[in-house]
C-alpha cells in the first residue's frame, strides 16, 4: 500500500474543503473519504487505488440515521448496515433484498 | 535440546517457544546488525519511543487496558493487534474482508479488522477474542476456567475443526446477540454470512449460536 496523509473531518464541511484538493472527484483522486474503508482498503491493498490523503468522515456531526420513506432507504455514506437494519426492524418496516426473503420462507432450505 | 524426550514444562506455551527460536535464529543470521532489537519481544512501541518515520500516535482502549501506540498510517487495525499488540488470537484470513476471521468489536459492533486502519479507532474501544469472558485477566489473557457463554457453546457443539475462522465466528456470533435477529436458524446463517469456514462446521456453529440464544 502506498502511504498518504491521514486527516479526520469533524463536520462536513470540513470534509468537503479537504476534498476540493482533489485533482478530480473520480479516477485518479488524490484525496478519497474513508466512510468504514470496506470499499477503499482492499483496493488500496491492491494499489488500485493510490490516494496521497485520506479524509476519515466517520466523525462528521452529520446525523447518522437514515431518513427513511415508505418504500425506500436513503442511507448516508456513512450509515451502517447494521444501524439501517435496526431502525427499519424497530420502526416495523421491511427489509429488503435477501433478508426480507430469508425472513419470509425460513422455514424452507436455503 | 539435549533430551531427545522433550520436558513438559507448565511455563512454556508453544507460542513463546516459537517467538523465542524465531528471534534467535534472526539474531544469530544477522549477527552485528543490531541483534538486541531483533531477540527482544516486539512489546508495545510507548509515545516516548523516538519515532519512526510516518508514525502518527493513536490511543486504542483494547479489552479494556488503554494502549498508547504509533503506527504507520497504513497499518490495519488487524496488525495493529498481532504484530504492535501481540494480540494474536485475532486471525488473518485473506486480508481483504471476505473471510471475516478478523472480526472483533469496535466501541460494541464487529468490524472486519483488516479493512480498518488502526488510525481510524483512535480513541475508540477495541474487544478482542482475548477480551470476551469473566477470566479475562486484563493482561491479554483469559482463563479456559471461565468461558464466555458463546466460547462455551462453541466448545460444547463443537463448532469448529481446525479453528482458525473459530475467533472471528465467536465475535461475530457475540455481536449477533445484540442485533435484531430471527428466530430461525435461516436468521443466525443469514446474520453469520460474514464469516466463512473452510472445515464446513456451519451446522454445529448455528447450534451453538441457536443454544446460547435461547438461553439454554
Amino acid at each position: 500500500m502506498r502511504t498518504f496523509e491521514f486527516t479526520r473531518a469533524s463536520d462536513p464541511a470540513a470534509a468537503v474543503r479537504a476534498g476540493a484538493q482533489a485533482k478530480t472527484a473520480q479516477q485518479g483522486a488524490d484525496v478519497r473519504f474513508l466512510a468504514g474503508g470496506t470499499t477503499l482498503l482492499d483496493l488500496m491493498k491492491l494499489n488500485v487505488e493510490t490516494p496521497a490523503r485520506l479524509v476519515d468522515i466517520m466523525r462528521c456531526s452529520a446525523p447518522p440515521g437514515p431518513p427513511l420513506r415508505a418504500t425506500s432507504i436513503s442511507p448516508s455514506p456513512r450509515t451502517t448496515h447494521t444501524s439501517t437494519k435496526i431502525r427499519v426492524v424497530m420502526r416495523g418496516g421491511n427489509l429488503p433484498g435477501r433478508a426480507a426473503r430469508d425472513a419470509a420462507g425460513s422455514s424452507s432450505p436455503p | 535440546m539435549a533430551d531427545d524426550a522433550p520436558a513438559r514444562r507448565p511455563d512454556l506455551t508453544r507460542r513463546a517457544f516459537l517467538t523465542a527460536a524465531a528471534g534467535a535464529s534472526a539474531a544469530s543470521a544477522l549477527a552485528g546488525c543490531a541483534p538486541t532489537s531483533l531477540a527482544a519481544p516486539r512489546a508495545a512501541a510507548a509515545v516516548d519511543d523516538p519515532p519512526t518515520a510516518g508514525a502518527v500516535p493513536v490511543t486504542l482502549r483494547v479489552n479494556g487496558k488503554e494502549q498508547r501506540i504509533r503506527v504507520d498510517p497504513r497499518t490495519t487495525l488487524l496488525d495493529c493487534l498481532r504484530e504492535t499488540l501481540l494480540l494474536t488470537g485475532t486471525k488473518k484470513g485473506c486480508d481483504h474482508g471476505q473471510c471475516g476471521a478478523c472480526t472483533v468489536h469496535v466501541s460494541g459492533r464487529r468490524v472486519n479488522s483488516c479493512l480498518s486502519l488502526a488510525v481510524m479507532h483512535d480513541g475508540e474501544e477495541i474487544t478482542t477474542i482475548e477480551g470476551l469472558g469473566e477470566g479475562y485477566l486484563g493482561e491479554g489473557l483469559g482463563t479456559p476456567e471461565a468461558l464466555h457463554p458463546m466460547q462455551a457453546a462453541f466448545v460444547a457443539f463443537d463448532g469448529y475443526q481446525c479453528g482458525y475462522c473459530t475467533s472471528g465466528q465467536i465475535m461475530s456470533a457475540v455481536a449477533l446477540l445484540g442485533e435484531p435477529c430471527g428466530p430461525e436458524d435461516a436468521d443466525v446463517k443469514e446474520l453469520m454470512s460474514g464469516n466463512i469456514c473452510r472445515c464446513g462446521a456451519y451446522p454445529n456453529i448455528v447450534a451453538a449460536i441457536q443454544r446460547v440464544r435461547r438461553g439454554a
